[in-house]
C-alpha cells in the first residue's frame, strides 16, 4: 500500500495543492486544518509522515508536532512554513523537534524529494 | 441383291420340294425330279448364297463393331480429354483460389501489422500526451504553489510591518513618500492617499542642527547608500501641529543599487516634548 502523508495547514489552498502534488507522485494523503483534525486522522490510521505549517489557527504547529512525536516517535515530521528561519536557528532549535524544515517559498519538487527521502519511497 | 437372289433360289427349291411332295403323293416317280437341275443345283446355290450372305453380314457386323469401337474410343477420348481439361481448369481455379486466399492473407497480415503499428503509435502518443499532461499539471501546481507562497510571504511581511509601532515611511529616491504603515495614519491623522507622493519634509521636517544650519543630509545619504540614525525631527500631523521626534533613514537597496529609502520615525516622549 502507498505511503500515507498527513498534511496539516489552516489554509485550504495549501493543503489541497500539497495533497494534489503528492497524490500525483503516488502518495496517499489525508489533510487536516487543525490539530484536533490531525489527531483524529492519526487515530484512524498512523501516517508515514506528517507535514505541518508552523502557524495554525487554533494552535502552534510546532507544539502539535511535539505532541505527535511523543505519541508516534518513529514517524518523521516536516515543518513547512512561510516564517523564514535561519539555517543555524533550525539546527540549534528546531532540528530536535522536526526532521526537516522547508520554507513555503521552496518549490514543490523539493518538498517531494524530502517526502521521498523521509518515507523511503 | 443377294437376298433377292437367295429368295429366288429358295423359292425355286421350295417349288421343287412341293413338286416332289406332289409327285410322291400322286404316286409319280420322283427320281427325275431329284435329278433335275433345279433340285440338284438349287441346294448348293442356296448354301453358297447363305454362306456369302453370312460372310457379308459378318463383315458388316465386324465393320459395325469396328465403327462402334472407334466411336467408343472417340467418346472415351473426348470424355478423358474433357476430364483432363476439367481437371486442369479445376487446378487452375484451385490455384487462383489459393493465390487469392494467400493474397487475402497477405493483405490481412499487412492490415494487422498496420493496425498493430497504429495501435502502438496511438499508445505511444497517448503515453506522451499523458506524460505531457502530468508535466503540465505538475508545472501548474508548482506555479500556483510559488504564487501562493509569494502572496503568503508578502502578506506576512505586510502584517509584520503593519504591527510595528514606529512610524514607517517608504521613500522614492526623490524623497517622496510612496508608502506608510498604519502607525503613521494613527499618529498623524493623514490617510495614505493624502501622503503618497508628497515630500517627506512636509510630514517629517528635520530640526535645525546644533550650529543652526538647515542642511538636509538625506539626499546625500541616499545617494551614498548611507544610514542616518536618530536625527532630531518633527512629526507634522494633519492639524499642522509639530511633535518632536527622531528619525532614522535606511537606504532601500535592490541588489547593489539604492532605489529609495525607509524612514523610521519615533515620537519623543511627552516630557521631552513639553520641555522642547
Amino acid at each position: 500500500m502507498n505511503k500515507l502523508i498527513l498534511i496539516v495547514d489552516d489554509e485550504a489552498e495549501i493543503r489541497d495543492q500539497l495533497a494534489q502534488y503528492l497524490g500525483s507522485a503516488g502518495f496517499r494523503t489525508v489533510t487536516a486544518a487543525t490539530p484536533g483534525e490531525a489527531f483524529a486522522a492519526i487515530d484512524r490510521e498512523v501516517p508515514n509522515l506528517v507535514i505541518s505549517d508552523l502557524q495554525l489557527e487554533e494552535s502552534d504547529g510546532l507544539a502539535m508536532l511535539e505532541k505527535i512525536r511523543v505519541r508516534l516517535p518513529g514517524v518523521p515530521l516536516m515543518l513547512v512554513t512561510g516564517v523564514l528561519f535561519d539555517q543555524a536557528v533550525f539546527e540549534s532549535t528546531l532540528s530536535q523537534k522536526v526532521n526537516v524544515y522547508i520554507e513555503k517559498t521552496a518549490p514543490l519538487s523539493r518538498v517531494l524529494s524530502e517526502v521521498k527521502r523521509l518515507t523511503g519511497a | 441383291m443377294r437376298i433377292e437372289r437367295l429368295a429366288t433360289l429358295t423359292t425355286q427349291r421350295a417349288d421343287a420340294a412341293r413338286a416332289l411332295i406332289a409327285a410322291r403323293q400322286g404316286g409319280q416317280p420322283v427320281a427325275p425330279l431329284l435329278a433335275a437341275d433345279s433340285w440338284t443345283a438349287a441346294g448348293p446355290a442356296v448354301a453358297t448364297e447363305v454362306a456369302k450372305l453370312k460372310e457379308e453380314q459378318m463383315a458388316l457386323l465386324a465393320a459395325r463393331d469396328t465403327e462402334q469401337y472407334l466411336q467408343a474410343q472417340t467418346t472415351r477420348w473426348t470424355v478423358w480429354a474433357g476430364v483432363a481439361v476439367n481437371l486442369i481448369l479445376l487446378a487452375g481455379v484451385a490455384w487462383l483460389i489459393r493465390d487469392d486466399h494467400a493474397a487475402r492473407n497477405r493483405a490481412g497480415q499487412v492490415l494487422a501489422d498496420a493496425n498493430r503499428q497504429l495501435e502502438a503509435r496511438v499508445a505511444e502518443r497517448t503515453a506522451d500526451l499523458s506524460a505531457a499532461n502530468e508535466r503540465l499539471k505538475s508545472e501548474n501546481l508548482e506555479r500556483r504553489w510559488a504564487a501562493q507562497a509569494i502572496e503568503h510571504q508578502l502578506r506576512y511581511n505586510q502584517l509584520i510591518v503593519d504591527s510595528i509601532e514606529d512610524l514607517v515611511f517608504v521613500l522614492t529616491k526623490s524623497r517622496n513618500i510612496s508608502r506608510v504603515n498604519p502607525a503613521v495614519v494613527h499618529a498623524t491623522g493623514w490617510e495614505p492617499p493624502e501622503l503618497v507622493n508628497r515630500p517627506l519634509a512636509d510630514v517629517v521636517p528635520l530640526q535645525p542642527q546644533a550650529d543652526g544650519s538647515l542642511v538636509d543630509p538625506v539626499p546625500r545619504a541616499l545617494a551614498e547608500g548611507r544610514d542616518l540614525r536618530d536625527l532630531p525631527a518633527y512629526l507634522v500631523d494633519k492639524r499642522g501641529q509639530r511633535h518632536p521626534a527622531h528619525c532614522t533613514l535606511l537606504p532601500l537597496r535592490d541588489g547593489n543599487k539604492v532605489v529609495g529609502g525607509i524612514v523610521i520615525v519615533r515620537r519623543d516622549a511627552p516630557a521631552q516634548s513639553s520641555s522642547s
